[in-house]
Order: structure tokens, then sequence, then C-alpha cells
């Protein structure tokens, strides 16, 4: 008995040795490996679908955008971002989630070389998103950055070593390849199932998006027509029977003016727009509109409020634009069962000018996205509502713009531009009347006419207008000049307050300078290579 | 170390008597029946008559017959004398003396009658012929009296006896050249030939018995005197008069170099954080905690289980451990019966009263309103302020309480004292072959809400038997339950509402709704938002056997199994309240179930070989160990639809919203150890360690590491020199030198597979569907390996004057290679970068404890203890990659730096006049007077992050001290019990720190805020937007230094003569206190609280409790 414990001991510290190597070898239970992935066409296509969170509407923080911009300014002190406060930080940046992205794209675009089998077509429509995706985020680098690497490999710990900025131009020239490959091999559409998917139509609008902020005006006028002659799009409810607001509802999802969408679904995968925009006591009141914003809407004869018998600056809100009720939520309004009180007396509970953080700082809220048929809190600020990434309206204003520059009153500029027009209910610009406050005698009459139509057409929809008074050149003169919210007037004794008399509440705005044109590349990154420089001015 | 808590001597003299030997069959209650007995009647045995007819008794039955029916005693040492032999007994109305003659003719047992006591011992065995008797008295040495109880025994024979109440003895020798010995507990034992013992007074010597202590060591036990590694211990006594629920929280300052930081005292979580010497990587985490010999949790052990608690600080007694030992082990063994001891049962329990050592001191409404209005016209000079003076005025006269509350939140919504309560009961005892100990547990802590509070039960067997000679065998089963509970909004979330929400609210509207202004109301959602609970569960087996092959020979066998089970349920209920366009509501109920299940299964084969040739002792150890671990977890989820009444399952709602997830990893590590001992005549002593580990994290070709470790130790007391010197005083000195290494594979939590290169799932949306997505989840560094740690020490132990007054000093330095870092990479990688090994950190420090014990006279006896640790500790590489911790950009890592270190820009005061703010250098150019101004360190005029900023500060204490004093009167013991932290800064945030916080409120320190008027202010001009001045600057440091008095107790034992009457062991009552007393500069935040936090934070606690302990 005794031996054959000893037996059994030393035989149990044998197997201890013999069974080692096995025994230390362990696999994930959740993750594939390099052995078992790339062996089929899902592969590739479960691959390429991870990198569309590169598109806006998630957590990028995009759809807050517009304060960085004179359009609006961040309710929650604690949460505006630095742009909006006029700092350009080398510290905040995109810059590696923009690189991810690209890691991504090139990875795939080496790894689909593995798998067999795979028909061409579907290869090849595979390669366009991945292609399509690698040029957006590119463009989303050279926007902000200027000269950036261009990285089109997956790079090894080894190979980063001095690395330099490749110049904006030649990695503008590569957006727009990438662009042209996947305009030719993505399909006009995708199966239902697959709704979401980039196709030839935004492809095209984006190649349109992108040669525009770069002021290539033909690739832009030529890219956005052939979106247009697709005749797969048209704006939602384009007779203009009021309906504009309905565009940011879940009611209107999928619908022909819908270009490319990042979707969502509550519980599933919702988003948290409406938790963000909302007024306080349903949601955070993060986003306010200026009174610039709100003075952009023109009256409903087509006429800027400055120069409109229409406007009553004591009753602001009638006679205007459509577009401002679907957009600026105000005094008086009723949404979700509450009525807005901005007036900053105690009365007005928690929603009145900055009475405190979560109050609203200009007197106005977002009214974009708010869906009356959610209920902001009880459905958890959960909203499923598809965030547009590309819509009609885009490719149309792109094509007006660009038209008007490339060939000044051009007609085809008219028409485009009062497509919009006359879905939101304003009546057409033209350059036959000069009596009517509609009328654009020169090219730049039609292209103020174009920019204001872009600010309100696109207003609180995820920052464009912050890149587009860049690409106008007027982001010192808007950025600098005083931001405002409503006037109000409050009595001697303190008890009253009259909105719209009295002096404009003046919040800290934004400031600009030339060199903020580009952001500053992150001191992290130059930290860890002395080959990256830094922007002028930073 | 720790003595005057190993140190059993200085226990009063009743508690000796509590551990007279095993093998006799007297118990103290018998003897002290006796004692008291024998003052009220003289000459009992005369007087007394015995009637017994017993036939074919036992020995046993006759003894235990008489003493039933008579008050005669026996005294025996059942080793001596055969009580197993059946005997015939007849008698009516005899004498003591005729029935004993009945019982022992003509056997070697001889009897002596003392009134009531009877002495029962044996003849010698080969002295029937020649007879002789010696006797004489023992004494205590220092006082003088007699020992009671004591062994008396012929050396190289079974023929003794013992002493009785005089200390009295005689014994049959069977020549004068016998050797007597004579040995009892607590005193050293002592040889004397026969032929001295004439009836005189023989002295034994109290026994200090640091040096003859075992403590426990990695895989083994080890004589305290020949340890050459630097180890810490404490045993159950320090616990005892301790209302503490977890180990670590126990161990706050009782070991030097042992830096344990109790954050809290919420329900449940109770628990230190332990830092060995310093930490030795940027990932830093835990010990090693290894519970009866494999691998362990600390904090869900009931710490009456615990019998001795090891701390390995150095690599020379952690190297053993490998990979797992770079922050040191903690061994704990728990308590376990004696063999022989008969059956007993051990109650122990307290009753605890628990309030919050600190809470932010905020203002009342009308000086809330008055630095708002300050605030508004702070920002925007023109601005109309909300507060007119009568407002003011009807704050802070109280007369309008609707119109003008003033509402203290925190006292609305919580309780001022919650209480707790611990009970342990334990049964434990042995034969002569098998001993055992069982236990169980009961802890109960409530919080300052209802809702919040947790249970724990804990269960422990531990059975171990001689089943041959050469074969034992052991099982320990151990288990416990914790669940703790707190609703769907936590504690935390009530204590950050009530940090939050202004007094000028009130907690009911007119109407009498709760009201809402936008802000949460605490007292709405206390106990209505629904519950959390997580109920965590562990059972531990382990079975150990030993085989004896040689007697020097031993081959041992450990297989443990060992399964923790975690549930997290909670539900959240639909809440709405408010009145009016302010109504609350809380949206959808939402409810999950998340499982966690994680199981070890170790097994180890020890061999061990010790064996001493004249001076020479060797001690040899192999082993081998491999632990397999696999966890998994399964989590649903639901919302929507349901019931408030119905929170318990997941199915009452809304099914198309499920969601489930499960997973899990696995890993495996095999390791080879051994140890070399030898030392020579006990004077100089040498010993060596290596382990090998390899670990499944580790790519295949790096999995092998080998951690080495060399010591030496000289007891420079055991010299000739010395000991033939008149340094008599020197009782004890020894040296010691110790280099080893250890290893550190402390990878991200979620990073179990390093080597392996996958791809996760993940989903995006298609058609109104999720689709399933892949994504690159990892970029394999195939490099990794460990990181080593490399220690070197020298110490020095002394003991003085019998080891009275002594001191150890131990001085190390630590260097970290290799360190595992997640080094930033350049973003255009595209990944997050891998685990590198690089970098380097070093600890250098030296640990001191100092210790008195000193029994005065008979009644009185105290033992102090000092312990003092420093340690620096620095980043020495950081691979050029310093920079901000990207989980908190407060601290840095930076080369020549401490791990924790704060950064930021130097505040100098603030801008005083216009003409400061035109001239001196700023930060944004908004700076406003009264402003926060900045040291311009490199003096371009200018303040920006690039150049201004420096090193402020720490987090982490670079010296750590207790002190610890018991007394000892009589029946009354008395200990306190100070812990204190230094060169320490805490840093604090949010509402703990600034005014108006995320439209929050005022601290009462907010007062002194920069005015014109008050330029030397404590705060800068109050604001409610701005956050020009929340940059990270030492204006918002604070000292963290603190001392406290961790705890004090009194004690009282009831006197035996009480404790005769009830046939009862021991009972003590007593009275402890927990963090009574702190001293700090810190206000309204503890100073153990994380160094940066907002304030909703649940502190710790102070405690008063009141406890109880029965033997019997």
């Amino acid at each position: 008995m005794k031996k054959n414990i000893l037996y059994i001991a030393l035989f149990a510290v044998t197997m201890g040795f013999s069974s080692c190597s096995d025994f230390l070898d362990k696999y994930p239970q959740e993750e594939l490996s390099d052995a078992s992935f790339w062996k089929t066409p899902k592969d590739a296509e479960m691959f390429v679908a991870n990198i569309y969170k590169a598109l806006p509407g998630g957590d990028a923080g995009d759809i807050d955008g517009d304060i960085n911009s004179d359009n609006a300014v961040h309710g929650i002190k604690w949460a505006a971002g630095n742009v909006s406060k006029g700092i350009y930080d080398p510290a905040d940046t995109e810059w590696a989630s923009s690189y991810a992205s690209i890691r991504a794209c090139n990875v795939l675009l080496e790894k689909i070389e593995m798998i067999e089998d795979y028909p061409v077509a579907d290869k090849e429509a595979t390669i366009g998103e991945a292609r399509f995706l690698r040029g957006y985020v590119y463009f989303g680098l050279i926007q902000t950055f200027g000269d950036v690497p261009y990285i089109d490999k997956a790079l090894s710990l080894d190979e980063m070593d001095g690395i330099t900025r490749t110049p904006r131009a030649e990695v503008y020239a590569k957006i727009m390849q990438d662009f042209d490959f996947a305009i030719s091999k993505l399909p006009q559409t995708w199966s239902d199932d697959n709704y979401g998917r980039i196709t030839k139509g935004a492809a095209l609008a984006m190649k349109a998006r992108v040669a525009l902020y770069y002021g290539k005006f033909d690739v832009a006028a030529t890219s956005s027509k052939a979106v247009m002659d697709l005749n797969q799009y048209e704006l939602f409810d384009a007779e203009g029977t009021g309906r504009y607001a309905e565009l940011f509802w879940e009611s209107q999802e999928a619908c022909s003016e819908a270009v490319l969408v990042r979707q969502f679904k509550p519980k599933d995968n919702g988003t948290y727009i409406i938790g963000w925009g909302c007024f306080p006591t349903k949601g955070w009141g993060g986003i306010n509109p200026t009174q610039s914003l709100v003075d952009a809407f023109e009256c409903v004869d087509g006429a800027p409020i400055s120069q409109s018998p229409l406007y009553n600056e004591k009753d602001p809100f009638k006679n205007r634009d459509p577009r401002l009720e679907a957009t600026v939520l105000h005094d008086g309004e009723v949404m979700y069962g509450t009525t807005i009180k901005v007036a900053p007396l105690k009365s007005s509970g928690s929603t009145g000018i900055g009475q405190h953080n979560d109050a609203t700082a200009t007197g106005y809220y977002d009214q974009k996205w708010l869906d009356p048929s959610i209920d902001p809190q009880s459905d958890g600020w959960d909203m499923g509502k598809d965030w547009h990434v590309i819509r009609f309206a885009e490719v149309l204003l792109t094509y007006a713009e660009a038209k008007n520059e490339l060939s000044p009153l051009d007609d085809s500029a008219f028409e485009a531009v009062n497509r919009v027009r006359k879905r939101a209910g304003l009546p057409a610009l033209q350059k036959t009347n000069a009596a009517l406050p509609t009328y654009c005698g020169t090219q730049d009459a039609l292209r103020q006419r174009i920019r204001n139509e872009w600010r309100v057409e696109f207003a609180l929809e995820g920052g464009k207008r912050q890149w587009d008074i860049r690409r106008w050149g007027i982001a010192k003169d808007v950025l600098n000049a005083p931001f405002k919210g409503l006037k109000y007037k409050i009595s001697a004794d303190g008890l009253n307050c009259t909105l719209y008399e009295g002096e404009n509440v003046i919040l800290t705005g934004s400031s600009y300078e030339d060199h903020n044109y580009l952001y500053p590349v992150p001191q992290k990154e130059i930290d860890l290579n002395k080959a990256l420089t830094q922007n002028p001015g930073y | 170390m720790n003595n005057f808590i190993t140190n059993k001597c200085f226990r009063p003299y009743l508690d000796l008597l509590l551990k007279i030997p095993m093998a006799m069959k007297i118990t103290t209650v018998l003897l002290f029946a006796f004692l008291f007995q024998a003052q009220a009647e003289m000459s009992y045995s005369q007087s007394a008559k015995i009637s017994l007819n017993l036939n074919g008794a036992s020995v046993e039955q006759v003894l235990n017959t008489i003493e039933e029916n008579s008050d005669f005693f026996f005294l025996y040492n059942s080793k001596l004398v055969n009580v197993d032999r059946k005997v015939n007994v007849n008698a009516k109305d005899k004498s003591i003396e005729s029935v004993l003659k009945q019982v022992f003719d003509n056997t070697n047992v001889q009897y002596r009658v003392e009134d009531k006591q009877i002495i029962l011992s044996n003849k010698s065995m080969a002295g029937q012929q020649q007879q002789q008797t010696v006797s004489g008295v023992v004494m205590d040495q220092k006082f003088n009296e007699p020992i009671i109880g004591a062994n008396v025994v012929i050396k190289g024979t079974t023929n003794g006896t013992i002493t009785d109440i005089d200390g009295k003895f005689t014994l049959s020798i069977s020549s004068p050249n016998d050797i007597i010995l004579i040995s009892y507990i607590g005193y050293m034992p002592l040889e004397i030939a026969a032929s001295q013992v004439k009836g005189t007074k023989i002295f034994l010597k109290e026994d200090s018995k640091t040096l003859d202590e075992v403590v426990v060591v990695g895989y083994g036990i080890q004589k305290k005197a020949n340890v050459t590694g630097s180890v810490a211990t404490l045993n159950a006594e320090a616990l005892e008069s301790r209302s503490v629920s977890s180990v670590s929280a126990a161990l706050a300052g009782q070991m030097p170099g042992v830096t344990t930081i109790q954050s809290s005292g919420a329900p449940g979580a109770q628990a230190g954080s332990i830092t060995i010497r310093g930490k030795n990587s940027i990932n830093a985490a835990s010990p090693l905690v290894i519970v009866d010999g494999v691998p362990g949790s600390m904090n869900t052990l009931d710490p009456s289980d615990i019998a001795t608690l090891t701390v390995l600080k150095d690599a020379s007694s952690a190297a053993i451990y490998g990979v797992q030992a770079a922050n040191g082990v903690i061994l704990i063994t728990t308590k376990k019966g004696k063999k022989g001891d008969a059956a007993k049962i051990n109650y122990s329990g307290t009753v605890a009263w628990t309030s919050p050592t600190a809470k932010l001191k905020f203002l009342g409404s009308a000086d809330y309103a008055m630095l708002y209005n300050e605030a508004v016209l702070n920002e925007n000079p023109n601005a109309v302020v909300p507060y007119s003076a009568e407002d003011i005025e009807l704050f802070r006269n109280g007369t309008d309480p609707l119109g003008h509350p003033n509402t203290n939140w925190y006292d609305e919504t919580f309780k001022s004292t919650a209480m707790e309560q611990m009970h342990h009961l334990s049964l434990s005892g042995g034969t002569e072959k098998t001993s055992y100990n069982a236990s169980i547990g009961y802890t109960q802590q409530n919080g300052l809400v209802e809702q919040n509070k947790y249970q724990r039960y804990n269960i422990r067997t531990n059975i171990e038997s001689e089943i041959t000679n050469w074969l034992s065998a052991g099982l320990n089963i151990s288990g416990y339950r914790g669940v703790a509970n707190d609703g769907y909004e936590s504690y935390s979330s009530l204590l950050q509402y009530c940090n939050r929400l202004r007094p000028t609210v009130s907690v009911f509207t007119e109407q009498g709704d709760y009201s809402f202004v936008g802000l949460n109301n605490p007292v709405a959602h206390r106990g209505t938002t629904g519950f959390y609970r997580e109920t965590n569960q562990q059972l531990n087996a382990i079975f150990q056997t030993t085989v004896k092959i040689l007697p020097e020979l031993s081959v041992k066998g450990v297989f443990s199994v060992r399964n923790d089970m975690r549930n997290k349920d909670a539900f959240k209920k639909h809440l709405t309240y408010g009145s009016g366009s302010n109504i609350f509501s809380s949206g959808d109920r939402e409810g999950y179930a998340k499982n966690y299940d994680w199981n070890w299964y170790t097994s180890q084969v020890l061999i061990n070989y010790n064996k001493t040739f004249g001076n020479h002792s060797v001690g040899l150890l192999g082993g081998f160990e491999q632990v397999d671990y696999k966890y998994k977890y399964l989590e649903a989820t639901r919302k929507g639809g349901g019931n408030d009444d119905l929170m318990e399952s997941l199915n009452t709602l809304d099914k198309s919203s499920q969601t489930n997830n499960d997973g899990g990893h696995e890993t495996a590590r095999q390791s080879y150890f051994g140890r070399a001992q030898y030392d020579f005549s006990n004077k100089y002593l040498f010993e060596a360690n290596f382990r090998a580990d390899a670990s499944s994290r580790f790519p295949k070709g790096n999995r092998w590491g080998f951690f080495p470790a060399f010591s030496a130790g000289w007891r420079i007391t055991e010299e000739n020199f010395l000991k033939e010197s008149d340094l008599t005083w020197i009782s004890n000195l020894k040296l010691r030198l110790g280099w080893g290494q250890t290893g550190n594979e402390e990878l991200k939590d979620d990073d179990i597979y390093p080597s392996i290169s996958t791809y996760a799932y993940d989903t995006y949306m298609f058609g109104n569907t999720l689709y399933s997505t892949a994504k690159e989840s990892r970029y394999v560094n195939s490099l990794l390996q460990w990181a080593t740690v490399t220690n070197y020490e020298a110490a020095l132990e002394a003991g003085f004057l019998d080891n009275k007054i002594g001191f150890e000093l131990a001085a190390y330095k630590k260097v970290t290679n290799d360190m595992l870092l997640y080094l930033p990479v350049q973003g255009i990688l595209g990944m997050d970068g891998p685990a590198q090994n690089a970098g380097s950190v070093q600890n250098t420090g030296f640990d001191l404890s100092v210790f008195h014990n000193n029994r005065v006279n008979k009644d009185f006896s105290y033992a102090l203890n000092f312990n003092l640790a420093y340690v620096k500790n620095k980043i020495t590489d950081m691979r050029g990659t310093e920079g901000p911790n990207p989980d908190d950009s407060k601290y840095w890592y930076l080369e020549g730096q401490p791990i924790g270190t704060f950064y930021g820009y130097e505040a100098i005061g603030f801008f005083n006049t216009d003409e400061e703010l035109a001239k001196q250098a700023k930060r944004t150019g908004k700076e406003k007077l009264g402003d926060i101004k900045y040291a311009d360190l490199n003096k371009d005029g200018k303040i920006d992050a690039a150049n201004d900023r420096k090193v402020i500060g720490q987090n982490f204490p670079s010296w750590t001290a207790g002190f610890g004093a018991n007394f000892f009167y009589k029946d009354f013991d008395l200990s306190l019990f100070f812990q204190g932290a230094f060169d320490v800064d805490g840093y604090y945030t949010g509402e703990a720190a600034y005014s108006f916080f995320n439209g929050g409120k005022v601290l009462e320190r907010h007062l002194d805020r920069w005015t014109p008027t008050n330029l030397d202010a404590s705060y800068p001009r109050i604001t409610k937007d701005s956050q020009i001045n929340f940059q990270t600057s030492s204006f918002w440091l604070q000292d963290a230094s603190y001392v406290r008095l961790k705890n004090v107790s009194f004690g009282y034992n009831l006197p035996k003569s009480i404790l005769d009457k009830l046939n009862i062991d021991r009972v003590k009552v007593f009275v402890s206190g927990e963090n009574l007393l702190t001293f700090t500069g810190l206000d309204g935040i503890d100073p153990e609280a994380p160094s940066s936090n907002r304030g909703a934070f649940y502190s710790n606690v102070k405690k008063v409790s009141l406890g109880l302990k029965v033997s019997f």
C-alpha cells in the first residue's frame, strides 16, 4: 500500500510533465482566430459591415456638431466641446479612431484575397464598400488636419517609425480613386435586408460632397447630376405640403430622400439624439439654437426678415419659413405635454434662460428629431430614427452651388435650389422679376441665397455648417461675431418678463483665427513620431 | 513583529490555564470547582463515604462514577495511567482510600488523596524493589507563585505526574540519577536531576516564545528563528476584539510595509486594498492570497475562522510562488481542531452601530441664494439676480417653509446610523488520531438606507486524521454565501442626488407630491426604484494526503476544487412623481439576471525531506503544481411591460425586448518549485528557492519563466562569544540577507489571450435588423513575457531582556524590469497597442517594527508595538512614453516619479488686481479677477499645457505607521490601535470641490471665496458655469495624510468563580470602536476614500460595537 501511494504520487508528477504543452494551450471561446476566419464570403461581408461604424450618428459626437458653428451653443456647460468655446486643443482628436477604420479597410483589402470561391461581383462590391469607407474616413482626416499620413496597408509596430504626412492633394486624389472604384462596382440598390449598405448613388453623392469642399465645382456638379440622373431619389414631400418636420421622425424611415443612412432601432441599437437634444425634464437640453440661426430663416414671402414686411420682431415666429418651427422649439410651444417657458423667472421651472445648467442658454431648444410619437423619457431616449448620412437635398444644393459657381445664374442651379425651397413651402428664387424678394440678379446674390439654404435646410443636423463656413471663408466673420440668444426684458419689480423685447442674451461664443481652418495634429501623435509636423499656428 | 499579539505569555494568567496540555483529562473547570469548594470544606476525604457496585467496568467509568456521586476529583495523565483496564468494585459506605485500594491494588498506579483532589500517578516500572520518591514545588520564577498542573515526568519514561494547586508534586524515581523534566505551557521546560529535587522550590522561567514560534511559509512551516526571508504574521488574537467583516480591513497598520487602505464602509464592501512594499508596476494588482495551501480569497473569509496570517514580503520568501508573487503573498491558515482535545464550542458575536466618518458639508438655502446671486453677477455683471434680498431673508429665517424651504437633502434621505452584527459558532476537538473544527458564521450589515444591506453566511470544516502511522489525510471544506442588496438606483446615486440638489427645493410640493425640478429628488427615489442584488457564493474543497516514506521523507498530495458564483439581479420599477409640467418618469421597467461562474482546479504534489546530522540540518522541498481556471458568464435582460409588484422574474417583462449574452475564458498554469534549507547549529542559515512557471497567457515559445531566490541568516546570539559574554541582556540578534526574483503577469483583465490573433463579433444594423459583424480584436505581440521583480534585502532582528523589547529593521530595494505596459502607439497603427515588456519601476524603503512587552506583576501586563514603513516608488523607465494615465488624466506616468503622480499647473494664488491680470501669464486670456493664477514655469508669458505643468503630488503614501498598545489588568483588557499614512495627496473634484458644479450647490468652504475684499481666500471667485478654474492644478490638491484611531477595545473576562458555577470555560464581553477618531486636514472626505472622487461615495464608517465571546 505504501509503495502504491508512492507510485501514484510519482505518476501524478510524471503526468504533469508529459501533458503540459496541451494543458497550457487555451483558445478564446468568443472570438474567431486567423485560422478560422477569412474562409467564406460571409466573413468579408461581416468584416466590412463593422467598418460602417465610421459613419456619423453613433457615439462620435457628430449629432451635436452644430455647437461648433454659429448655429447653436451647448446648453450643458460641462459638455460643451472645446471648439465651441474657441479652443483648438491638440489633445482633442478623432485621429486615432479614423486610422482604426482605415486599418480595417486595409486589412479587408489584403485578407479578402484569402477567400476562395468568391463570386467576382460580390467580391468587388465588398471591396467597393471598403474603399468607399476608406475614402470617406480620409476625407474626414484631410478636412480636419490637411496633410495626413496616407496608409494603405495594415501596418505593423515596426513599420511606423518616421512616417510623414502626405500632401493633402495626394490624399484627395486617392480618395477620388477609392470613390470611383466604389461607384463602378457598387450596386444601385441592395436587397431589403441589406438596406443601409453603400450604393452607387451614395458613392457619387459623397464624391460630390468632397469635390465641393475643395472647390472642384465641375466634379461636384457632374457627380451630383449623376445622382439626380439615377432617378432613384426624390425629396420627401417634394410638393411642399408642409411635412418637412416628419423627415426627422421614425415614420419616414427609408424614404426616397435617404441616399445613405445609419440605421437605428430602439433597444437593439438606439440613438441618443433625442436625449441630447430634448429640453430639460425630458432630456438634457444640450443643443440651443442661436438668435443668428433663428434670424436666418426667411419669411414666407421668400424675403430675409430684414427685408420682409411680414416680419414682426415681437412675434417673430409668425409668417416664417415653416422649417423654423420644425427646427427650433421656443417659448409657448407645447411639446410632450409640457408648455415651454423660457423666461428667466422661477415660474418657468427648469427651462428658463440660464436658470441652471440644464436650461436653455439662448432661449431656444432644438426641435428637429423630437418625434411626437415618442415619449423621450419612458423610451429611455432610445430613438429609432435613422441618421441621414446623405439625403437628397444635399445633392440638390451641391449641384445648385457648383453650377452657380461654374456658370453664374445657370437655370439648372435655380431649378435645383428651388426644389428644396418648394418642399419647404417657400417661393422659388428667380432672376427675372427684380420686384420680388426672391430675385437673384447676380451670381453672388444667388450664391448667398444658396448658402442660406444650406444653413436653414440642414440646421442642427450634425454639424454641416462648421465646415461650410470654412470652405466659404466666412468662419472668421461668423464665429467671432457675438453669439446671441433671444431678447428679453424684466419688469422693474422683477416679477414679469417680456420676451422678444429689450436686450439679447449675450453668450460666450466661439472664436476663429485663420489658422483654425485646420485643426492641430494631436500632440500625442507628434510625441510618438517626430516625423509628423504640426499645422501652422499651433 | 506584532509581538503583543503573538506573545501568549502576556495574556492573563487565567488564559494560560485554558491551555493546559491536551493529554490531561482534567478540565480547568473541574480544577477551579475544586479550588473554590476546597475553601469551604476542609476534611472531606475523611468524612465522605462512597458506595459503589460496578462489575467489569473500566477504571475510567469507576472514576467517573465516583466523581458523579461525590465531590472528589481525579487528576491524572492518561498517558501514564491506564484507565481502560476492567475492574470489579464493590463498596458500601467505604472511605475513598478503601475504594481506591480495590481499584488500583497490584497495579503500578499510585494515588494520593489531598482532600477532594485525588492525584493518580504511576510507580516507577523498574523501581518496584528500590522505590524512592522525590517531591518538590514548581514555582513561577518571576512572581514566586506556584504553577498548577505542570507536567513532571522522568525523562525517557512514561512515569510522571502533575503538580497540585500548591504546585507540589511527588514522584517515584528508580534512581537519583533520573532526570526529571518539568514543563508547562508558557514556560521554558526545565530538566533537573532527581537528586537535586529535595522538596524545594523549582522555578520555571517564562518563555517569551517568539523564537520557538512556528510560522507558515510557502508550502510549509518553519521555525521563526530560522526564517531567512521577510515574513510578517498576524494571528487570531489580533482579530479578537475587532468588529471587522473582512480580513483585509483588519490588516490596516498591523505590519510594516503592508499598506492597507479601506476606502469604503458600505455594507458588504468593507474591505481593504493591500499593497506590499510599494507598487511594482503601473498595473499593480493585489497580492496573491493562499488559503490553506491553495489560491483563495481573503475578503470573504470569516475573520473568526483565521488561525494565522502570514505575509511574505520579500522575494526570498515569496519566490516559491513564482510568477504570481511580485505583489507579495498572503498565506492564511484556518483554525483546526487538536488531536485528543475534548470537544469545545466557541461562540463570538458583535453588534455594531456605524455612521459615516465624513460627509460633504453643504450650505443652507440663504447662503446658497446669496452665493448664487454673486456667481450670476461674477459671470455677467449686467444680469438680473434671481434671488432678492427678501428671498434670502426668508430662506434665512425659515418663516416660509413652502415658498422658501431650506432642505438638508442628506438628512432627509439617510439614517444617521446603521446596524451590523456578526456571529460565529464553532465546534472543535479531536480524538487520539483525528482532529476536527467546524464553524458557521453570520454577518449582517445594514446601510444608511433601508434597501442597502448585506448578509453573509460562512461555513468551514477542517478534518485531519492519521489513518496509519505512515498515512494521514485531511479534508477542508469551506463556503460562503453573501448577498448584497441595494436599490436599483444605488446608495451612491442617492448620495449623488443629495450632493447635487439645491437646498431651496422642498422635498414635497404644496400639493404633497414629491417635488421634481429636473434633478432627481433623492427622497422620492429612496426605496422606490426597484432593486439590485448581488449574490456571491463560494464552495472550496481541499483534499490532502501525506505519505511518510521514511521518517525524514514524506510526499504530500493536494487537490482542490473551488467554485465561485456570482448572480446579479436587478429590476427597475416604473417611478413617476412631480407635479404640473415638472414630472419625473423613470421610463420602462427593466430587469436583468447575470450569472458568473469561476472554477479553479488546483493539484499539488510536494516532497519533503528533513534530516539533521549532528550540527547540520537539511530541509528539502520539491513540488509540482498546476492550476486550471475556467470562467463562464450568462447575462439576460428584458425591458418594458411588467408590474412593479412582480420584480423577481424577467418573464414578467416584455419578451420581445430580451437579450442574452454569454462567454468566458480559460487559463492554465503549471509550475515546478523547490526549496533547499541548510543550517549549521541553528547559527548559520541558508536557503535557496526556485520556481519554474508556465502560463497559458504567454506565447508558446516564451511560456516558461524561472524565479530563483537565495537568502542567508546569521543568529549572532547563538555564537559562543555572545553566549559566554556578559551581554546576557541581548536575547536575540539575527542578521538576514536575501536576493530573489518574482514574476508578474498582470495584463488587463480582458487580455486573456494576448498571443492569439483574433476577430471578435459585433453588430451593425442593416435592414432594421442587427447584423453580425466581425472586427480585428487584438494586435499580437509575439515577444510578450512576464515582468520580473528583483528584490534585495538586508534585515536585522533584535530582542533584549528576554525579548521584552526588540525591533526588526529591514531595508530593501525592488526593481521591476520588463514591466507589462500598454505603451501608447501611434494612431496610424489603427489598433490599441498590445502589452509590451517595457519599462522599469523601483521601490526602495525600509520596514521597522519595535515592540515592548512587560508583565509588571501578576495582575498587570502590557504590550506596545510600533511599526513604521517608508517606501519610495519611482518609475525609472517608460520607454519614452511618459504621459497621462489613459483612465484618469490627472495622473501621469513619469520617469523619476512614483506611480500615481498628480500632474498639473502650479497654483500661485489669485489674480488680485487689474494690473496682475493684465501683466501676468494667463492660460486662456479670459481670466477675471479672483481666478486662479498659475506659475509660468518656462517664463514665456503664457500658461500652456505643454510647458507649464509639473508634478504636484502623489496618491500613494510614502510613510505608513501603526501603533498598538494592549493592557491587561486582572480580568480586564484594553487595546488601542492607531494607524496613519503620510506624504499622500487627495484630489477632489465635482460636487466635492467646485461651487454650483453642474447645476449643483455650494459647500461651507465656499463661503471663504475670493471677493475684492477677501483676497486671502481659500476658494476663487464664485462661479456657476465657468470652468476656468477647474484645470488640474495644485489648488485642488489636498494633503490626505492622516492618523486614525483605527480600533479601541475594552474587554472584560468573567472571573472563573462565576464561570465555574455556569460550567463555562470562558466568557468575555467587550466594547470596541473602529475609526472613532481621525486626524486629517481633509474636509468632508474620508482620507482613505479614493484619492480622486466627487463625494458620492459610501464613506468609511465609524463603528461602535458590543461583543461577546463564550467557550464551553
